[in-house]
Formats: structure tokens, C-alpha cells, sequence
């Protein structure tokens, strides 16, 4: 037999062995076996899988959290961010009802808000600011410089 | 005789996204093990840490090389194609690739150099890392002595079993059981009654031993 292989090299093989011959046994011989070395197999089978089971859960909490957390941080940088939009209801209102004739952006405007007098100023703000988000607005704004 | 082992280097194939296993079906799979299952999660976790020793292993126990191959596989490092392997060989590879991560680090912090953990397993289960190419620095002398002797207390456990001596040299020299079998002359049912004995002389002998010295 060779001898070229190092001890080093002769305990991996050894174990490697050794674990591919967990794998192969059966139930019996390897339950069999653990009580022999004096572990219960039933507890450390208990044992093992609250361990297992609480890592799991704990990484799926922490990827929540982040989720989370993530969400937060946007809908605050959204609450944070000013909108260019006008101060004044009926300016606001000006400035909708400028923005809903323009053909360029009709597939923007749903059946709901062609008909001006229906909205409230928090509809017409708040859709306002969508369009603020989206860059519309700004474009509407170029558009509407250009225009002049 | 025995010839030298074939090594072989695979271009990493990463599990595709769509066939990994998710967290919520690595629990389904955690909770569906059988007790067998768990003794031989146990048992191959014994072995990486008592093969790797007091130093290499740094105070890390049989519990602790489970849950990195675990977190491995939750955090992405590791992927599961669930149609191609077992959850248990799955792990049982991830404690074998890890626990050779270990030594590694455990021999190059001795020359100070850092190693990054690029570990990861190719679409078929199996372990690759861009590191396994370069040449491993060799053990110190006390690495050398502490294999030595773990090798004569392996051999003098056997020493009045002739045949559990050959399977254990074959083994040592990388042969895989039907190698074994057919080098030996060994019927399938005598190999497997005298690896039966060597695993149950070792986990009385060397792995209650480690046990002893604060492993789990």
C-alpha cells in the first residue's frame, strides 16, 4: 500500500470515510449507535431541531426587519422630500386642471379626476404629488415653459 | 495497489435562483427529518470537530458547524437544489467544506494571512472554493504530532482486529467502499459489519473523549 499520503491527509480520508458511512447506515444502526456513545437520540434529536428551527426563524425576523426598516426609511424620505407644487388650493387647482388638458398626459388622468369639481384639494394635492414623484410634473413645467 | 487520487476542478455553477430552496422550505425540510436524520447530522458534526482538534476547532463544537452550514444556506453563501440532494447530504457536505475552512484559516492566521471565506457549491451539492487551488501551507510540528498520535490511538484501538486494520488503511489511502470491497475480497455484508464496529469503537472511544474535552 502507499505510503506517500501524510497523516494529515490519511484523518481526512479517514473521516471522510467515516461520514459517508453515517450516511449509508441505517436508522436503526445509527440510533443504535449514538446510545451506545451515550447520547439519547430522542432529546438530541429534540435538541437539535429547536436549535436548527429558532436559526431559521431568527434570520426570516431579521429579513423582516429589514424589509422593514427599508420601507420606512422610503415612505420618511417621501414624507421628507417638498414637492414642487403650489401653496394654494386654488393654485393647485389652476395648475391640475392646466395639466389635464394637455393631451401629451391624458393617459395619466382616469375617468375619476376629469371632472374638476368632483375633486376635493387633498385629491388634486395628493395626485399633485404622485406626479411631482414620477417627474411629470417637472416635465409638465418644462413643457409649459417651452410653451411660453 | 492503490492508486493516486484523481483531483478534478469544476467552474463553479451557482443553484440557479429559481430551484433554491427558500427559508420557509428549509424549515419544512428541518422539520421533517427523521430521528435517523438527526443521529447522523450529529454524528458526521462529531467527526469534523474531532478530526479537526482542540486548536483548529477554537472552542467551536459540533452545534456550531452545524448552524454555519445552516446560516450558509439561509444567508446565500450556500444554495439547496432540493431535487438533486438531501437536506442532511447537503449539510453533511457544507460541514465538510467548512470544517476544511477552518483548518485552513486556523493554519494561515500562524502566518498572518487573511483569508476572505469565498465557499461555495456548484449546481450539483458540490463544495468549490477559488482557494482550493492555491497550495495549503503545511501543519506545524504539533499539528504533525497531534495527527500522529490520533492515527496510533486510531490503530492501537484495532490492533487486535486484522480486518477492521485493512479497512481502516484503505480508507486512509482514499478508497471508497466498493474499492475497498474489491481490494479486501469483502462481501458487501462483511464490509458493512466491520465498518459497523469501527464506528461504534470510535464514538465510544475517541468521540466520548472529545466530548470530555468540551465538545458536544
Amino acid at each position: 500500500m502507499s505510503n506517500k499520503r501524510t497523516d494529515e491527509e490519511k484523518l481526512d480520508a479517514l473521516i471522510d470515510a467515516l461520514g459517508d458511512s453515517v450516511l449509508e447506515a441505517s436508522d436503526e444502526e445509527i440510533l443504535e449507535e449514538l446510545r451506545m456513545s451515550g447520547v439519547d437520540p430522542d432529546a438530541e434529536a429534540a435538541r437539535l431541531k429547536a436549535m436548527m428551527l429558532g436559526t431559521v426563524k431568527a434570520f426570516r425576523q431579521r429579513a423582516l426587519e429589514a424589509a422593514r426598516a427599508a420601507y420606512s426609511r422610503q415612505i420618511e424620505q417621501m414624507e421628507k422630500k417638498p414637492y414642487p407644487i403650489p401653496k394654494t388650493p386654488t393654485e393647485r387647482r389652476k395648475l391640475f386642471s392646466f395639466f389635464a388638458q394637455q393631451p401629451q398626459f391624458a393617459e395619466f388622468v382616469t375617468a375619476q379626476y376629469r371632472n374638476l369639481e368632483d375633486l376635493t384639494d387633498i385629491d388634486i394635492e395628493t395626485y399633485l404629488e404622485d406626479l411631482a414623484e414620477l417627474g411629470i410634473l417637472e416635465k409638465l413645467n418644462r413643457d409649459k415653459s417651452d410653451g411660453e | 495497489m492503490f492508486g493516486e487520487a484523481q483531483m478534478t476542478t469544476k467552474p463553479p455553477r451557482r443553484v440557479p435562483d429559481e430551484v433554491a430552496a427558500t427559508p420557509g422550505e428549509i424549515a419544512a425540510a428541518i422539520e421533517a427529518l427523521t430521528p435517523g436524520d438527526w443521529a447522523r447530522l450529529k454524528r458526521s458534526a462529531d467527526y469534523r470537530i474531532w478530526k479537526l482538534g482542540p486548536e483548529k476547532a477554537d472552542s467551536r463544537t459540533a452545534d456550531d458547524l452545524i448552524q454555519t452550514a445552516l446560516t450558509d444556506l439561509l444567508v446565500d453563501t450556500r444554495r439547496w437544489n432540493k431535487s438533486k440532494v438531501g437536506l442532511i447530504r447537503l449539510l453533511t457536505e457544507a460541514m465538510r467544506s467548512i470544517s476544511s475552512n477552518w483548518a485552513r484559516s486556523y493554519k494561515e492566521a500562524e502566518t498572518a494571512v487573511l483569508e476572505a471565506d469565498l465557499r461555495r457549491e456548484d449546481e450539483e451539492g458540490d463544495i468549490f472554493s477559488p482557494l482550493d487551488n492555491l497550495q495549503e501551507p503545511g501543519p506545524n510540528p504539533e499539528q504533525r504530532l497531534r495527527d500522529k498520535q490520533t492515527l496510533e490511538l486510531i490503530d492501537d484501538l484495532f490492533k487486535d482486529d486484522e480486518k477492521a486494520q485493512m479497512v481502516l488503511t484503505a480508507w486512509q489511502e482514499g478508497y471508497d467502499p466498493p474499492g475497498v470491497r474489491e481490494f479486501w475480497g469483502l462481501s458487501q455484508n462483511e464490509y458493512n459489519a466491520i465498518v459497523r464496529k469501527i464506528r461504534r469503537r470510535l464514538g465510544a472511544a475517541a468521540l466520548t473523549a472529545d466530548h470530555d474535552r468540551g465538545g458536544n
